[in-house]
């Protein structure tokens, strides 16, 4: 691949790609895997990020991201670094908040701490 | 009023921007065909992939096109076909 394409092409736009067959396995949604959809539902309602920024988001993370991420885990790394670009949360507050969450975690509990 | 109309001769732009598109490579410069014309007016998704939620509407267009048109040695039934939904401004008559 030219280094053209790497610019030209979107890591997730793979439509007519040699492949081989897409397995479908059905996926219960994990707790946390509901609350990331309903806080993308949050984020479009108030005009903070809107669907296509999310796209967008989860594009920009890169194709080995994309490749390696869960659908779930590319959506909440998407939002993270999209609320970093708008100045709405800085790197260094997330990680006092997650520290935070992580203190209050018994893994006994179901992690709903 | 809509640019296109059902049953109208389209082709996808064949152009290539950087940094965000909605139209994925493999179908630019094929050729369809109206199917539908959504009613409903939208903001551009490129742009709003940016943050804009407002400003410059137009229509989206759902287009039909030949799987021969996509895959020329595809060897499925000629009534085979693939929808999408494609906005305006990617849109050219021919």
């Amino acid at each position: 691949m030219g280094s053209e394409q790497l610019v030209r092409r979107l890591p997730n736009d793979i439509g007519g790609d040699p492949a081989g067959k897409i397995e479908m396995i059905e996926h219960e949604l994990l707790p946390w895997e509901k609350r990331c959809h309903a806080l993308a539902d949050v984020l479009d309602f108030h005009k903070i990020i809107n669907t296509e920024e999310k796209r967008r988001g989860v594009e920009a993370l890169g194709g080995e991201m994309i490749g390696k991420l869960s659908y779930y885990e590319r959506w909440i790394v998407a939002f993270s670094n999209i609320l970093f670009q708008k100045g709405v949360l800085t790197p260094g507050e997330l990680a006092v908040k997650m520290k935070e969450v992580e203190a209050r975690f018994t893994p006994n509990d179901g992690g709903h701490g | 009023m809509p640019k296109f109309a059902k049953g109208d001769a389209v082709s996808i732009a064949d152009r290539s921007p950087v940094g965000h598109y909605r139209m994925p490579t493999y179908l630019r410069g094929k050729r369809g065909t109206i199917e539908l014309v959504i009613g409903t007016m939208a903001v551009d998704n490129e742009e709003e992939a940016f943050g804009r939620n407002a400003g410059s509407k137009g229509h989206y267009y759902r287009v039909a096109i030949p799987m021969t048109e996509i895959w020329p040695d595809y060897v499925g039934s000629p009534n085979d076909g693939l929808r999408i939904e494609i906005f305006e401004n990617w849109l050219e008559r021919i």
